[in-house]
């Protein structure tokens, strides 16, 4: 993959995931893997840290006679997605503006970036 | 490297991290190997990825978690803690863990002989200019030209030895620490501007 993958944005894209449904460790790492050029061994810290500031919570569901740990997401982790939400579009739509083909390039401010050195 | 023996070796490697911390990793990733759906005896570093690895990224976390708790609530402890894990970030291994205090050990062992030895030449200039000033005022007590004459000149010698000795200490200690602390600045700056 050409583009890295920041902290906040692999934030989102858990969150994105287990949104839909609960999901234990394995599956949510195959499910990024899918899209994201991750290691297998990412995203427990990024669990744990999403648990930690309250973002998911987990319950154990017992699987062939052993526990399987489900993450469900939470309501501050809803407000903290749509909050990723709204910035990745903003962001999205600003890079759009600047690497697309179409002439509207989005004008610098007056005493802009010119004024460097 | 099976399941079993993957989980001992990454417990061997979370063995300074707090229990906790370690006991959550192995659960997490005990679950994780057998939902791999991998045989009893397949190899899992093929695909995870291996031990140390997988270590690093749990201290690296831990760590991280602890610098904001402490961040928070400045306690000694807290911030022992997050010394700590920096250590252990630093030396990854638990088999460098031993040799690394042993380096660190000699350091300080260092910086208090250098301590220690500052100090006792300040000490010994000041035994020497104190003394010589006694031997000066004792100098107008002694009977006879001769002596007088001598000990005045042995009293002011020594004096002058004393004072000059501890002017150069104090001024290479001084240096020294300049040096440290400009460096200290530098680098705080470069970090600013960063």
């Amino acid at each position: 993959m050409t583009y890295q993958l920041t902290a906040p944005l692999l934030d989102a894209c858990v969150l994105g995931i287990v949104r839909h449904e609960d999901s234990y460790g394995y599956t949510l790492t195959q499910k990024a893997r899918q899209i994201v050029d991750i290691s297998e061994s990412t995203l427990y810290p990024v669990l744990r840290r999403l648990q930690k500031s309250g973002y998911l919570t987990t319950y154990d569901e017992p699987y062939q006679g052993r526990n399987r740990r489900y993450y469900t997401i939470t309501d501050s982790g809803r407000n903290i997605l749509s909050y990723y939400e709204k910035e990745w579009i903003i962001y999205k739509t600003k890079i759009d503006e600047l690497i697309s083909d179409s002439e509207t390039v989005p004008l610098l401010e007056e005493g802009g970036s010119d004024e460097q050195e | 490297m099976n399941r079993n023996e993957f989980l001992k070796e990454l417990e061997k490697r979370l063995l300074y991290i707090p229990t906790e911390d370690r006991q959550d990793a192995l659960e997490y990733y005990d679950e994780y190997i057998k939902d791999m759906g991998l045989g009893e005896e397949e190899d899992v570093i093929a695909k995870l990825g291996t031990p140390k690895d997988v270590a690093r990224n749990i201290i690296d976390d831990c760590t991280q978690k602890h610098i904001e708790q402490t961040k928070e609530n400045k306690t000694f402890k807290g911030k022992a803690t997050v010394i700590w894990l920096s250590l252990l970030g630093i030396l990854s291994l638990p088999l460098s863990l031993p040799l690394g205090i042993a380096i660190l050990a000699l350091a300080i062992a260092f910086v208090i002989t250098v301590l220690a030895i500052c100090f006792a030449l300040f000490v010994s200039s000041l035994a020497c200019t104190i003394s010589g000033v006694v031997i000066f005022v004792f100098s107008f007590f002694v009977p006879g030209i001769g002596q007088k004459v001598l000990t005045l000149g042995a009293g002011l010698a020594l004096a002058g030895l004393g004072l000059l000795l501890g002017l150069l200490i104090i001024t290479i200690v001084r240096s020294v620490l300049n040096r440290i602390f400009r460096r200290n600045r530098i680098a705080k700056e470069e970090m600013i501007n960063e």
